[in-house]
């Protein structure tokens, strides 16, 4: 498609494995792949594409290399838009390197990190938050975040966001052409008309950026950090939830100063588990650190986990900036109930904050705490829609079309309407919807208003 | 005519851009030779009897601040004034005023005759001459050579012009005006791309054959603004328009017989304008609405030569006539002129730089129809940017170049650069994304210092001019002033809003729709000290500015981050094949228009936001690169 040269990368991990791929995209993809497998133009061009050729790798010196399995894709119809070669040898980290040696000493650079998925982007085969599902793909934590970064890398979530933009020029072209080309007065039927579409679209928005919390943690997973004072117990806690034993667990106050972090899924629902330093002051100042790194946790997290020791009863102390979170994303804790008598356990309740009894020790109550955790994130489980913004760069782009639609919305419902306002903020809320795309529409505002609507004199 | 003469500037054409090119290129000082086919069509409005409208009212506005003449002649020969769109919010108001063609062309004309600098030669260029690559003048069809240091073609709808009624083809540059042939081959021959546009306009009617009892009439303004900053008075006439609306027999006409509109036909190769549709082309796109409108205007004052506004046509003569006689009003009517098409040659504008430069010839201008707009006010801005230019240019001064957000002028030249539109091109206020800053009532403040810096005006325009911006200034300082409820309520009660309880400064009041500026004027504050006619309209935009605060404020810092990428300069000897990553698309568009700044690159169709950070890292990378080195 374009002339950039031709790049070459180790697709599989390194290490050993039954057999690993080579990927060759650009240009000089199919030159190389008579180099490699000593074949003349002549028979390169009976070649057929997307069919498997099992061929001999020669090395430098023209001698069998390797056997191996090759598959050509030819640009346009391919991932990156251009010609790509897939190499299947022996899965010898010896032999993947070699091959990859052997097509740079045949003209091919390595490739930097996501060039494949940056090719197809450029050209054109992918959007932006196409190109990013890839990287959500590769990295999924969760049966549903794999479904969720396919339905998007397939398009689903542009073609929505599409047909939103569509909409949204619909209606910013109506407006123009009132501003533009009618010399008609303002009616109310105009005005209801822009209102009622805009509305539409903006309740699909608010749609996405109300399932935005679910699909982030579906495929980045749920960030649910366990803190407390010193000593009640979050080590072995995290240690129980964790299932091995991962943290150093001692009974000496302020043991745990770094953050230990772990990956544990719930109902299919990955969460990264966060163990923070007891809080409280201290003049030791690694131990500060920790608790400074904790308190930067806590306003990270999607769930706070406070856990307090029981044993200390009465006199409980609230730690003050557990109560600077907000109160959905907190679930009280009342640690090493195997510490005190059966029937205290119901007095307690009534006593303390509402919230969950364990012992971290014998397992009791945990059950019961990864189905509160489950069920306090909230999940949008049932939602029919299996797409949706993921990343910060998606919410934030989304999140500006609907505050621009809000205000749409509030200056139509003004008389006098200022038209021109109105258009403006349609016009933010397009861009917004652009920049999600990473695309731009700068003349189809123009085209659609002299295409849809008769105008002029 | 003078042949041998040697000018500074020759300007090709006596059109609305030849016009304000003459003009401005001898403001800033050049010897300037004006180049007509006839001394009789001097500043003719070859269509519409009016000057501005929607987007263009501003584009007069501007005119006017530059120093040009559109403006003033409009105002000295306006008959109706009118305010566009004023239900619609106050950042897309437009003047437009309907003129006595006649009046017109005589007040323009006689600018020209007084105006220092300027020969008017009565003659028709062929060919611009080059030497050694630049400009040097223009041969003539009699032979001759004009010699000078800078061209400005503004040869309107003149290059190898064809008219067009029904079968009917007519070789000309307007109707009765002979064709000028040569000019495209020759531009062809130095390298200039072009392509084919159409154009037209309706029939004129005999006045006394209209019923004029059936017709709806239509007045302006009691308060008529004018477009010129300059006046001490301002009293025109208000003479009315009429209008009409076609009916579904008039269509059935129309539909049967279409294919002999060469529209249809196939004749007409030239793409016409989409948002000035022929009647017909409406008809046919438009087949749900029952009726359009159609407006008939004086040419002039007391004119029996009526202008039929919508009914732009190149049907055949006889079926014109038959469509019109089936409304009510137009029974028994008759012509003076059928309305016809035109095909013209127009030269591809992304040749040209921001200054209407063409990027291969240094020397050469092109503005006007030639680089494929449509519209009197289009025409006279470039020829007021690409007069001044070659003036400046000669001097060796600072190019007149202005932006997006300054004018709509700078949108207009942009536009035509980087969007290569295939239909001829009208300004719309959506075109301008910075529109809310765009204002009429702000022409002044946008424009004033550029003006006066590159000689546009003088200083007795400029005090006027600063003048009213300091008025501005003052009535909004004095809006800081507080109001009590007994002095307000009853006036905010009337505005349908709600009385205030306490005292509170009257900018805040403002904030509120409905409640105006003007209503305070004498109490609150004072009346503005400028002369009678702009009074109202200093109140206005002072009004304005504190009610649109907030989305000034945010235009502003969209602005700013745009003029950044407009600062980032890209070399016309850039290779674009050197810049890994961009597409295809973009790579070859990029290296046909050769952009002049990474902003300009930007507003190109085809070119992706991707593609812009690829070249901009390019950039930074082979400045870092230079830098070392």
């Amino acid at each position: 498609m374009f002339n950039v040269g031709t790049v070459v990368a180790q697709s599989t991990p390194y290490g050993y494995g039954g057999i690993g791929i080579v990927r060759l995209t650009g240009p000089d993809t199919v030159k190389i792949l008579g180099d490699l497998t000593n074949r003349s133009k002549d028979e390169l061009g009976f070649i057929k594409p997307r069919l498997a050729y099992r061929w001999i790798i020669f090395d430098e010196n023209k001698e069998p290399f390797d056997d191996a399995v090759l598959t050509l894709f030819k640009g346009p119809k391919s991932y990156t838009g251009e010609d790509v070669l897939e190499i299947s040898c022996h899965g010898s980290p010896y032999i993947l390197k070699y091959v990859v040696d052997l097509c740079i000493s045949y003209g091919a650079s390595p490739a930097g990190p996501g060039e494949f998925t940056r090719r197809a982007f450029i050209n054109g085969k992918i959007d932006l938050m196409q190109a990013e599902s890839v990287a959500n793909l590769v990295s999924a934590s969760s049966h549903r975040g794999v479904n969720l970064a396919l339905n998007c890398l397939r398009g689903k979530l542009s073609k929505e966001i599409t047909s939103m933009r569509d909409e949204m020029i619909d209606v910013l072209s109506y407006s123009e052409h009132l501003l533009d080309v009618s010399e008609e007065d303002l009616t109310t039927a105009n005005i209801s008309y822009i209102i009622n579409k805009t509305a539409k679209i903006h309740e699909k928005v608010q749609k996405l950026i109300e399932n935005y919390n679910t699909c982030r943690i579906m495929t980045y997973g749920a960030v649910v950090v366990l803190c407390g004072p010193v000593n009640s117990g979050k080590s072995t806690l995290f240690n129980s939830l964790v299932g091995s034993e991962r943290a150093i667990v001692n009974r000496e106050p302020g043991t745990t100063r770094d953050l230990l972090e772990a990956l544990i899924i719930i109902d299919g629902v990955p969460i990264t588990l966060v163990d923070t330093a007891g809080l409280r002051e201290t003049a030791d100042d690694v131990e500060m650190e920790g608790v400074r790194r904790a308190r930067d946790y806590m306003n990270k997290a999607d769930l706070v986990c406070v856990i307090n020791d029981i044993t200390i009863g009465s006199a409980l102390v609230e730690v003050t900036d557990y109560t600077l979170l907000k109160k959905n994303y907190i679930v009280n804790i009342y640690n090493k109930i195997d510490l005190i008598p059966k029937k205290d356990i119901e007095e307690f309740r009534g006593l303390f904050k509402p919230g969950l009894f364990t012992s971290a020790l014998t397992g009791v109550g945990l059950d019961e705490l990864k189905n509160h955790i489950v069920t306090t994130l909230d999940l949008e489980s049932n939602s029919s829609e299996n797409f949706g913004i993921t990343t910060p760069r998606q919410y934030n782009a989304i999140f500006k079309s609907d505050v621009a639609m809000a205000a749409v919305l509030e200056i139509a419902e003004q008389p006098p309407v200022q038209l021109e306002l109105v258009s403006f903020e349609l016009q933010n809320a397009l861009n917004s919807m652009e920049d999600l795309l990473g695309t731009k529409t700068a003349d189809e505002v123009l085209n659609n208003m002299f295409d849809s609507f008769c105008v002029g004199k | 005519m003078k042949p041998g003469n040697k000018y500074q500037v020759v300007v090709v054409g006596a059109g609305h851009a030849g016009i304000e090119a003459a003009l401005a290129a001898a403001r800033c000082g050049a010897r300037v030779a004006l180049l007509t086919l006839s001394n009789n069509s001097i500043g003719r409005m070859s269509c519409n009897p009016s000057i501005g409208g929607l987007a263009k009212g501003q584009m007069v506005r501007e005119i006017d601040v530059l120093g040009g003449v559109m403006g003033l002649a409009a105002d000295f020969s306006g008959i109706q004034f009118k305010i566009l769109n004023k239900s619609k919010g106050r950042a897309v108001w437009s003047p437009r005023a309907q003129v006595d063609k006649r009046i017109y062309e005589q007040y323009v004309k006689e600018s020209v005759v007084q105006a220092t600098g300027i020969d008017i030669i009565e003659g028709e260029a062929v060919a611009p001459i080059l030497k050694k690559g630049n400009i040097a003048g223009v041969k003539t069809v009699d032979g001759g050579v004009i010699s000078a240091n800078a061209v400005v073609l503004t040869n309107g709808t003149f290059l190898n012009g064809v008219i067009h009624i029904g079968q009917k083809k007519i070789p000309a540059g307007r109707m009765g005006e002979t064709r000028s042939i040569g000019i495209t081959e020759s531009l062809e021959e130095i390298g200039l791309q072009h392509g084919r546009l159409k154009t037209g306009t309706p029939p004129r009617l005999v006045k006394n054959s209209i019923d004029w009892n059936k017709l709806d009439k239509i007045s302006g303004d009691n308060n008529p603004a004018p477009f010129s900053h300059f006046h001490k008075n301002f009293k025109p006439p208000n003479v009315p328009c009429y209008s009409i609306t076609t009916n579904r027999s008039s269509h059935d006409i129309i539909n049967d017989n279409l294919m002999l509109s060469p529209m249809f036909s196939g004749d007409i190769r030239g793409v016409g304008p989409r948002y000035c549709p022929s009647i017909e082309d409406k008809i046919n796109r438009f087949s749900d609405k029952n009726s359009h409108r159609l407006i008939c205007e004086p040419e002039w004052f007391n004119s029996d030569q009526i202008y039929l506004n919508g009914f732009s046509t190149s049907l055949p003569e006889d079926v014109q006539l038959k469509t019109l006689q089936c409304l009510s009003g137009f029974e028994n009517i008759q012509f003076v002129k059928p309305g016809y098409a035109i095909e013209y040659d127009y030269i591809y504008p992304y040749q040209l730089k921001l200054t209407l430069e063409s990027k291969c010839v240094p020397g050469l201008y092109n503005a006007g129809q030639i680089n494929g707009t449509s519209g009197y006010e289009e025409a006279a801005i470039q020829g007021l940017v690409a007069g001044a230019n070659a003036g400046l240019s000669l001097k060796g001064r600072e190019p007149l170049i202005l932006n997006r957000a300054e004018a709509y002028a700078g949108v207009l030249i942009d536009d035509l650069i980087t969007k290569s539109t295939p239909e001829p091109y009208r300004m719309f206020t959506s075109r301008a994304e910075h529109r809310l800053v765009l204002r009429y009532t702000n022409a002044n403040r946008r424009l004033a210092n550029k003006s006066l810096e590159c000689g546009l005006i003088d200083e007795s325009k400029y005090v006027v001019l600063a003048a009213q911006i300091s008025a501005t200034d003052k009535a909004i300082a004095e809006c800081e002033n507080s109001v009590i409820p007994d002095q307000v309520n009853q006036l905010i009660i009337l505005s349908g809003n709600k009385p205030i309880d306490q005292k509170i400064p009257l900018k805040i009041l403002l904030k509120r729709p409905g409640v105006l500026l003007s209503s305070f004027e004498g109490t609150t504050i004072s009346a503005p000290a400028v002369s009678k006619p702009y009074k109202d309209e200093i109140l206005l935009e002072a009004d304005t500015i504190i009610k649109y605060h907030g989305y000034i404020d945010r235009s502003n810092r969209q602005i700013n981050k745009i003029l950044k990428s407009d600062m980032v300069k890209l070399y016309p000897r850039l290779d674009y094949n050197l810049v890994v990553g961009l597409s295809t698309e973009s790579r070859e568009k990029l290296c046909s228009i050769k952009p002049e700044t990474l902003g300009q690159a930007m507003r190109i169709s085809g070119v992706t936001p991707a593609d812009i950070s690829v070249l901009s890292i390019f950039i930074a990378k082979q400045e870092r690169v230079s830098r070392e080195t």
